[in-house]
């Protein structure tokens, strides 16, 4: 078969610097998938970008051949003009859609007006046909009320439903060939899962060609014919994609696929019930009052958490996992005491054992500073949670500080032994951030938490932002700190995957209620709840022997409605948390 | 129909801060000790007219200048009975200017609508010259285009609006014939309006609009590029290209209309800043505006007059930041469904 798109010796560089993308060959068929697989830096993106020539100003095309064959000939797309790239290519015969839903539409633009503007670049149709087509568009990806979506605004749309929007933009022209950047990375997993149903059924329908950039082995596993597996700007291995994710054959694919988080297999022994809990949660409810913009109209309650009970054995790690907006990061804002609890709801902490618990949800000032040397954060974004004005050495000792623990040389000592535990070098001490990369700052954050020697972490996505080769690294430096430092953890993710690794318990939350809790080897072989089976089956694992159970994610991630009986809520109201077996706990009528 | 109710709120509140800043003006304006006319009388006892002093005591009881502080605001602002009635501002009555004689609508009167001219055309000039070149150099940033554009916006910045007033009457006179100083011929002065003096007042207009528009020009044209750059590198702008757009339209469609909304949001800052800002010009121009008369008033304790204009002023800048608000409810939906459920 005569290949839709063939790229042939792809090198970019920016300025005078050694190319980033480096000799780089791949090929579309018409009607497949093409992975490029990659973690970042590998020079996926620009590679795909180079196809459509959107590239940043500085950077520079070496050498390559970009050959687009159609019915009237090939265009080589490294060499047409600017403007037969706009008129022909773009958005006409070669349709992009992009990583983030929430900045890839523009705000202040109506839905429709943003989609039927490419039928209007490309083609002469009546205001009136192209609206009919724009509608049917929307109809197909998935919009119940295409008319109300045609007069929206992207701020009142959910990010899996901007990027319907975004996938019928690109679809509307009906192209040759989709650009996906990763277009689910930004999206939940129950979101993603459909994201991705949705392109593959319009694939086939269509029979449109795929380029699918991404840096996750599972969505590859579930969408592609054909893998590229690129890093630092070479291709390391090509080919079909079955072959490659069941035996794949160069030593960097083995390493991508050690280092995904897996389920796991094995069932391990209950843990003992002697209790020794550092963090007690009891009956914690959390009303958040939405103000609306009108002072005339009652504003809304919501509930971000409704009477969570939750325990955290000393040394242990507990998990919180949700979508976003399940309120498992505001439940882990009141373990720290940085949000308080609606009446009733009590936070206990346990500085040692056997000591006398402090009230979190209830302190004053001393008592708070004391509580606060013994519970420190790490945070989710590497990038945004270190000042990029202080050097490593102000940032370690600004806890010392605010504390008023020790002098310089004893912060800069303490400094220093904190960077060998995370694995930095010492020398580092003087840099600034920005000399770091993704997961050398998150070793840095969990330093900072680690100066005041505290007893408990929250952990709150520590691993989401970064590759999945330097998540492991990171959850295996989590892990080997919690055992030799006794430390505990409660630890917030969205990715069940991740939290199966480190946890030893797992609460899943949605909106505002656990709706099961158990060890995690017992909730990924006997999930009970709709909606914990369905985010173990969204769940993209690179096997392509295991694909996404669409029907699964539908059921469960939808409204409890469509949840079996026993899980339904009566009225208002959700069904109890129940012990189905001792250590699992189900939200369900018995 | 929002918009509408919205605009009407607006209205209600920007009256209400109007009150406010009456309150405020006449606090100010009565800070220095004494008033025009206690300083007068004294002035006449010391050089013994004691004639004059009579007539000053009787504006005195005129204007309720006699009475308690609290009294003299709420005559001025006509909700009391004054020793005339009901007769402030609220009516219409501004008052009487003591250092000219004369009322003070007579005074203002002609100045006010040629303050608001002359500001209304350095806006205009601001708008016009800003938004082309803040554009251009924010879309062909990092080159000469660029660069000539920053050079020209800082050189309007950096040059003093007298010196800059003077070297362009000179060289305006000499190469193109315009006219120096005044706002219009002074034949015209005093005449109803007529075609030839809206031509005169025209072409007396280029020079101070551009003397007064230059600075404020060159910062929006800064503050614009630096908006657009911002708005350039995030990701819909991409989309954008990707669908095949040409990059002029594209610009004019999605950047410039999110950059857009601080500079609509400038309006309420650029009107007040243009009156005041404007004073020193108007007096070195030799501009018929209210510059040079509130300095006067000010000067002198003429309290009616500069009470007046302080007040004229503050409605400016309030119409001006009411204007923007509404404007930008307009342009933008963000702001527009607050609180709408989505």
């Amino acid at each position: 078969m005569r290949p839709l798109l063939s790229v042939e010796d792809l090198s970019i560089g920016f300025g005078k610097d050694t190319p980033v993308v480096r000799n780089v060959n791949f090929a579309v068929n018409p009607g497949e998938t093409l992975a490029l697989v990659g973690e970042s830096g590998s020079g996926k993106t620009i590679s795909c970008r180079a196809v459509l020539r959107i590239l940043p100003r500085t950077a520079r095309l070496h050498s390559g051949r970009m050959i687009l064959s159609g019915s009237d000939g090939d265009l080589d797309l490294a060499r047409i003009s600017e403007r037969q790239m706009r008129r022909d290519v773009r958005g006409n015969r070669i349709a992009m859609i992009f990583q983030e839903p929430m900045r890839s539409l523009s705000p202040l633009h109506r839905i429709g007006n943003q989609v039927v503007e490419v039928i209007h670049l490309h083609r002469s149709t009546s205001e009136a046909d192209a609206k009919r087509e724009v509608l049917e568009c929307f109809e197909r990806v998935g919009f119940p009320d295409p008319e109300r979506t045609w007069r929206s605004y992207p701020f009142e749309l959910s990010g899996g439903m901007r990027q319907r929007a975004m996938i019928a933009m690109a679809m509307v022209a009906k192209p040759d060939l989709l650009i996906a950047d990763e277009p689910t990375t930004a999206l939940d997993v129950t979101t993603q899962a459909q994201v991705l149903g949705l392109m593959k059924e319009l694939q086939q329908e269509t029979g449109m060609a795929m380029i699918l950039v991404t840096h996750d082995l599972g969505v590859v596993a579930n969408m592609a014919e054909q893998v590229v597996v690129m890093h630092k700007g070479r291709v390391m291995e090509a080919g079909p994609a079955e072959p490659i994710l069941r035996a794949p054959a160069h030593p960097y694919t083995q390493h991508l696929f050690n280092a995904a988080p897996k389920i796991p297999e094995a069932i391990c022994p209950l843990r003992d019930g002697t209790e020794d809990l550092i963090l007690e949660m009891r009956n914690v409810t959390k009303t958040f009052t939405m103000r609306s913009g009108k002072s005339w109209s009652k504003p809304t309650l919501v509930r971000a958490c409704e009477n969570v009970d939750l325990t955290l054995p000393r040394g242990k790690t507990l998990a919180i996992v949700g979508e976003s907006g399940s309120g498992k990061t505001t439940a882990a804002r009141i373990a720290l005491g940085a949000e308080t609890v609606d009446p009733g709801g009590e936070i206990l902490f346990r500085n040692a054992p056997g000591a006398a618990p402090l009230k979190v949800h209830d302190m004053d000032r001393a008592r708070r500073g004391l509580f606060q040397k013994q519970a420190q954060m790490v945070f989710q974004d590497p990038y945004s949670s270190l000042s990029p004005r202080q050097r490593i050495l102000d940032t370690l000792a600004e806890p010392l500080e605010i504390h008023g623990i020790g002098n310089r040389a004893e912060h800069k000592a303490r400094a220093a032994e904190m960077l060998r535990l995370v694995g930095l070098p010492v020398d580092m001490l003087t840099r600034f951030p920005h000399a770091f990369s993704g997961g050398q700052r998150q070793r840095l954050s969990i330093a900072r938490a680690l100066m005041l020697d505290p007893k408990l972490l929250v952990c709150d996505e520590p691993t989401s932002a970064l590759d999945v080769s330097v998540q492991e690294q990171i959850l295996t430096l989590l892990e080997d700190i919690r055992d030799a430092r006794q430390l505990s953890y409660l630890f917030i993710s969205h990715d069940l995957a991740v939290v199966a690794r480190i946890a030893d318990e797992v609460a899943v939350m949605r909106r505002g209620l656990i709706v099961e809790q158990a060890p995690p080897e017992v909730l990924f072989h006997d999930p009970k709840h709709p909606y914990t089976k369905a985010l173990i089956a969204a769940q993209p694992v690179p096997d392509v022997d295991r694909p996404i159970n669409l029907k699964l994610v539908a059921q469960g991630a939808g409204a409890p409605e469509s949840w079996p009986e026993a899980f339904r809520f009566v009225g208002q109201d959700a069904p109890p948390l129940m012990p189905l077996d001792p250590g699992h706990k189900v939200r369900c009528h018995v | 129909m929002q918009i509408l109710r919205y605009a009407i709120y607006r209205f209600g509140t920007m009256l209400l801060t109007l009150l406010l800043v009456s309150v405020l003006v006449f606090f100010i304006i009565n800070l220095p000790p004494g008033d025009f006319l206690s300083n007068q009388i004294a002035e006449l006892r010391a050089t013994g007219q004691e004639a004059g002093v009579a007539k000053a005591e009787f504006l005195r009881r005129e204007y309720a200048l006699d009475k308690p502080l609290w009294q003299q605001y709420f005559i001025w602002m006509g909700m009391l009975p004054g020793p005339h009635g009901f007769s402030g501002m609220l009516q219409g009555n501004f008052g009487w200017s003591f250092e000219f004689d004369r009322p003070v609508s007579e005074i203002v009167g002609d100045s006010l609508w040629l303050t608001v001219l002359v500001n209304l055309a350095a806006v205009l000039f601001v708008y016009m010259v800003a938004l082309p070149l803040g554009v251009l150099a924010a879309a062909k940033s990092r080159t000469m285009i660029d660069y000539t554009a920053a050079f020209i916006g800082y050189l309007g910045l950096a040059t003093p609006n007298f010196l800059l007033a003077l070297i362009l009457f000179y060289y305006g006179h000499q190469y193109l014939d315009l006219p120096i100083g005044g706002l219009m011929a002074p034949e015209f002065e005093g005449e109803p309006m007529s075609w030839d003096k809206v031509k005169s007042i025209l072409i007396h207009l280029i020079v101070p609009t551009f003397v007064i528009g230059t600075s404020g020009a060159s910062a929006m044209m800064q503050r614009l590029r630096a908006n657009m750059l911002d708005e350039l590198g995030k990701p819909y702008v991409e989309t954008a290209v990707a669908k095949g757009m040409r990059p002029s339209r594209m610009l004019a469609k999605y950047p410039l209309r999110v950059a857009f909304n601080p500079f609509v949001a400038d309006i309420g800052n650029l009107l007040p800043a243009m009156v005041s800002g404007s004073v020193l010009v108007s007096v070195v121009l030799g501009l018929q505006t209210i510059g040079p008369v509130l300095l006067q008033a000010l000067k002198s304790q003429d309290m009616f007059l500069s009470g007046f204009v302080l007040m004229f002023v503050a409605l400016l800048t309030l119409i001006g930041t009411m204007i923007s608000d509404v404007l930008l409810v307009l342009l933008d939906p963000r702001i527009r469904y607050e609180g709408r459920d989505s």
